[in-house]
């Protein structure tokens, strides 16, 4: 029997009615690892014998009768910037393999396992989680599953290319300015950036504090809902975990749309997507039966303000990497952190403040509206080694593009469930949307990926490998 | 800033935090840094009222009781 494309609703459905074994899933995921990650290149480790304990673990459970957690049996990886312990944590780099190995897992995977999963390996990254495209140096470029002669994007782009490529049902990411968005867009799978500060960071590598936040990718919709509900916990060590309470979107995710004031961006979101950009967005509105568009405040200079407060947070993080680990770094991204590190003061100190006006205009914003729409990446995947992208008439640097359409909205800290939508001419390749809440309202984006999936216009495709 | 300004200004910040600056290295990180410089102009020309604070560490909305 074939296990390594099931949802985790039916994984943790056939352990519990006996179908199938824990373990029996494990060797399932394990083979299909074995068998497709060379085309892929997802992962850069694999905790086989933890894994295993895990798996006999959840089966020694169920044969005591007791319940089962929410995931019991179901295999995930992270994006190697999460602790695991033991293990050294690389964030994509070489320079921190002198690193100590984490003395404990990272508090997102201590939620998974006590949640009854099963932590199955590291996944490929851009180096710092600094680019879009996770063509990686050090550790080889991760390859599409749809294509393996373009990119999964980035920078977690391992995490989605393993869920296309039907290896893990789950998997984690960060997301600072659309390292969850980007690649779930590509490579055709479900992704969730929820809102700032709903997650906690405590034990990853981080990148920019004022902007990361950590999410997930999934094969199904109910996998990532359930993926997120056990998540959730409020942590009163990480100071950027701002939430006091458990919110759980499983229970309404049937509840429907009725009443939902939904709206499609245009201006700036419309001006840097391509033609099937577009459409991915038109589909979905026609499919929602909603045709009003919405101008997003300050969108251009959002972005702007995000791109400066990214290099210089995470050139000031690297200085001392930039200053005598230099020639180890990623050849792709190095120069701007180092450019980043010379930023003067005051452009960071300016988009800082502006930050909080923008914050209160993209509330108002809310005031309005429930739901917003528009394209997760402004093209689909590009041929690995792409330099320069054509958007509507301007010549762009690809791999900063990719992101044009995510860092306005990660900026103001909204929740975005990225879903997977087909392109009708697009030689078979994927292109997400944006699914974008107020803060706070993960389970209103979570009702529209509902709708659009019981409509049947988002899906994950199989791929050959 | 001139092509001329921005290589200077490269070399010297880098000097200044004892980063490595030989001129290939600053040639490059010098074309990043003007198309940063670029964005930074029309962020410059925004007008923030003196007691608008920093972020922080943001929230980006307060959460109902």
């Amino acid at each position: 029997m074939s296990l390594h494309n099931l949802s985790s609703t039916e994984i943790t459905q056939g352990i519990s009615n006996g179908i199938f074994s824990a373990s029996e899933v494990l060797k399932s995921t394990l083979d299909r690892i074995e068998a497709t990650d060379k085309k892929i290149n997802a992962f850069t480790a694999k905790h086989v014998d933890r894994a295993i304990q895990k798996a006999k673990s959840v089966d020694a459970l169920r044969a005591s009768g007791a319940s089962l957690p929410p995931l019991a049996g179901v295999p995930f990886a992270v994006k190697n910037l999460f602790d695991v312990q033991n293990q050294v944590t690389l964030a994509g780099s070489i320079v921190n393999r002198h690193h100590a190995p984490a003395k404990q897992d990272a508090f997102l995977v201590q939620q998974m396992t006590a949640a009854g999963a099963v932590l199955v390996g590291s996944l490929n990254m851009d180096e710092f989680a600094y680019g879009f495209t996770t063509e990686n140096t050090h550790y080889g470029p991760c390859r599409n599953p749809h294509d393996t002669s373009r990119i999964s994007g980035g920078s977690s782009g391992g995490s989605g290319a393993a869920v296309a490529a039907h290896q893990v049902p789950l998997t984690l990411g960060s997301d600072t300015n659309g390292s969850i968005r980007v690649p779930a867009s590509l490579c055709g799978v479900w992704g969730l950036k929820p809102t700032f500060g709903r997650l906690s960071r405590r034990g990853t590598f981080p990148f920019v504090n004022s902007l990361d936040h950590l999410g997930g990718f999934a094969n199904s919709l109910d996998g990532l809902a359930t993926m997120y509900d056990a998540l959730q916990s409020p942590d009163a060590i990480d100071p950027g975990c701002h939430v006091k309470k458990v919110e759980s979107v499983l229970p309404t995710l049937q509840n429907g749309i009725k009443g939902f004031r939904i709206g499609v961006l245009n201006g700036f979101f419309e001006d840097n997507a391509s033609p099937q950009a577009r459409e991915v967005v038109a589909a979905a509105a026609n499919a929602l039966g909603v045709n009003a568009q919405v101008q997003w405040p300050d969108a251009t200079l959002g972005r702007i303000a995000a791109f400066i407060i990214t290099a210089s947070e995470g050139g000031a993080l690297h200085l001392d990497n930039l200053r005598h680990r230099i020639e180890e770094m990623e050849p792709l991204s190095v120069d701007r952190f180092m450019s980043g590190a010379l930023q003067p003061a005051a452009w960071y100190i300016k988009a800082q403040r502006f930050r909080r006006l923008y914050r209160d205009k993209v509330n108002a914003l809310f005031e309005n509206w429930d739901i917003l729409l528009a394209p997760a990446t402004p093209v689909s995947a590009t041929i690995i080694g792409t330099d320069w992208l054509e958007i509507q008439g301007q010549r762009l640097p690809s791999r900063a593009a990719m992101g044009l359409l995510t860092q306005p909205i990660s900026f103001a800290g909204c929740p975005v469930v990225a879903a997977p939508m087909w392109p009708s001419s697009n030689h078979g390749l994927p292109l997400g949307i944006q699914i974008i809440a107020a803060p706070w309202r993960e389970d209103l984006a979570f009702r529209v990926a509902k709708q659009l999936e019981s409509i049947g216009i988002s899906h994950l495709k199989e791929v050959e490998l | 800033m001139t092509n001329d300004q921005v290589l200077k200004f490269v070399q010297i910040s880098a000097n200044a935090l004892g980063l490595p600056a030989d001129a290939d290295r600053v040639s490059r990180v010098a074309a990043h840094f003007q198309r940063t410089a670029a964005m930074a102009q029309q962020l410059d020309q925004v007008d923030l009222p003196a007691d608008l604070e920093i972020a922080e560490i943001y929230c980006p909305k307060p959460i109902a009781p």
